[in-house]
């Protein structure tokens, strides 16, 4: 949605590089939760955070770039989602997941040696 | 030709005909990198907490020596150079593997051409067979480093706007102009000169390289430019500098495509150095959280420490993916257009504030030397500004999702 309006105000350069963090971000989520086995707790909440955090940038973007109809639109989808969230437990847990088990030392960050 | 990708059709746009695979590494590159690890904590922190004078580049020339005889020993040299040239062939992906590693050290890489690499420029391998002889081959020995003379006083990151010239001369070319901020150019015995070479066309064919060598009549090292890290930049002039046709690198006119091909590989290079030193202030603050006791808590248990350890743990992971994965598609012949941008910046501003956490939950330990920490902050730093600054990189990916919707 935000890429469709801001390429409607193509010359707006503020709202081009807008739209770039908003890549950047959803692209950094999306590798987290591509690579997240289900059942790897840590990296679920790895994910989830980066997850949260896209959503909760793309969200402050659409406010500048979309519309009042695509807007409400793109609030109702992230309502839908904030739900989903609190419905499954997750929310904030996912960052106390993940500091408990790297503190813990029973989970890692990457590396292949 | 930009297509919606079938496997994953959420995907942000690209223009790949298909979809590239998983990222996944073979055993040889997993086993480069437990080689770059036991030589990290065998070789490098060693060196690091000895009394070796390393806040310098470059490094004393008995250090560099001790660093290439290791890292020769030890199949890291040449990681990504492919084996018909001597190298381990283990590609972008081998690179970023061992580099994780390495660049965990302060004296791991603070340039391409330091002693544990011996993996030149791309750029390079576009050389003549003639060249290669005079250029690459004793840049693969580790016999001579060379510097890559694009960016000017006038700017970097508008790399088609560059001002320096160069005309036909009698056998060969002539030279004018000045080079700014180029790392080690006034120590390495030769680099490659980016110029104009037809005014109409610049970036579209009107841009040339040239091999320059140190003591061309002509070519100055005019001084030296201290910035926040150790790595050294000079400044560079050129006053009707000749080289002759057989030092023009690629074809005539063709060294802005060349140079936007090796800058895509530079970039995913030097992302991984903000990785592996994000991960050693990550690691140090780790240790450090339990340890460090305040009002009669330790560290670790005040739920605002732990919540600021879980986004820097997010934010590490996910520069990782991404530099993993845009390594990949460089291997496997994708030409990632907008994921080379967006991984550079993140990684960047990732280390960043990875680094300056670390620093700032160590307190007065954090800023001094007692720790790598500071240094390490120095030597990203700038990062978030060469080979294309993060605001630079996102006009590149505005520029790509625009030319998806258009398309």
């Amino acid at each position: 949605m935000i890429q469709q309006s801001v390429h409607s105000t193509a010359g707006d350069e503020g709202s081009q590089h807008q739209m770039a963090e908003v890549a950047i971000a959803l692209s950094a989520a999306r590798q987290l939760v591509w690579r997240a086995n289900p059942e790897d707790g840590f990296a679920v909440a790895l994910a989830g955070v980066a997850a949260r955090d896209c959503l909760q940038l793309a969200s402050a973007v659409a406010g500048a770039a979309l519309d009042e109809p695509r807007w409400l639109e793109f609030q109702m989808i992230r309502a839908l989602v904030d739900h989903g969230i609190r419905e499954s437990g997750a929310g904030s847990d996912d960052l106390a997941r993940v500091a408990e088990a790297l503190l813990a030392g029973t989970s890692h960050l990457g590396g292949v040696a | 030709m930009t297509t919606a990708s079938p496997l994953f059709p959420l995907s942000l746009p690209t223009r790949y005909t298909e979809d590239p695979p998983e990222v996944t590494l073979t055993s040889e590159q997993q086993d480069a990198g437990a080689r770059a690890k036991a030589f990290l904590d065998e070789v490098l922190i060693p060196l690091e907490q000895s009394d070796a004078p390393i806040d310098v580049d470059p490094l004393p020339e008995d250090t560099d020596a001790l660093l290439v005889k290791e890292a020769r020993a030890r199949g890291l040299w040449g990681v990504a150079t492919p084996k018909e040239y001597g190298g381990q062939g283990l590609g972008e992906l081998g690179y970023v593997v061992v580099r994780e590693y390495l660049c965990q050290s302060i004296v791991g890489d603070v340039r391409n051409e330091r002693g544990a690499a011996g993996d030149p420029w791309p750029v390079l391998f576009s050389a003549s067979e003639g060249q290669k002889d005079k250029y690459l081959y004793p840049v693969l020995r580790g016999d001579a480093g060379m510097f890559f003379g694009l960016t000017e006083p006038s700017g970097g990151s508008d790399a088609a706007g560059i001002l320096t010239k160069a005309r036909r001369a009698k056998g060969g070319w002539v030279i004018n102009g000045r080079k700014k901020w180029i790392g080690r150019g006034g120590q390495q015995p030769f680099g490659i000169v980016f110029a104009v070479t037809d005014e109409d066309k610049r970036a579209r064919g009107g841009i040339t390289a040239f091999f320059v060598e140190k003591g061309t009549p002509g070519f100055h090292h005019v001084r030296d430019l201290v910035t926040m890290g150790a790595a050294r930049t000079a400044e560079l002039a050129f006053e009707d500098c000749w080289v002759p046709d057989d030092n023009v690198l690629g074809e005539i006119g063709g060294a802005f495509a060349m140079a936007q091909r090796t800058l895509c590989q530079s970039r995913v290079r030097q992302a991984v150095y903000n990785l592996g030193a994000a991960q050693r202030a990550f690691d140090s603050l780790l240790s450090w959280l339990p340890e460090r006791r305040t009002f009669g808590k330790a560290l670790c248990e005040r739920e605002s420490v732990r919540w600021m350890l879980a986004r820097a743990a997010v934010d590490l992971e996910a520069a990782r993916a991404m530099i993993y994965r845009a390594a990949y598609l460089i291997d496997n012949g994708f030409d990632p257009r907008w994921e080379v941008p967006a991984m550079k910046t993140y990684a960047a501003q990732m280390a960043c504030r990875v680094i300056d956490l670390a620093i700032q939950l160590h307190g007065a330990r954090g800023i001094s030397s007692e720790l790598p920490l500071e240094r390490l902050y120095r030597d990203i730093r700038g990062f978030r500004i060469s080979e294309g600054a993060d605001e630079v990189q996102r006009m590149l990916i505005a520029r790509e999702m625009i030319h998806a919707t258009t398309t």
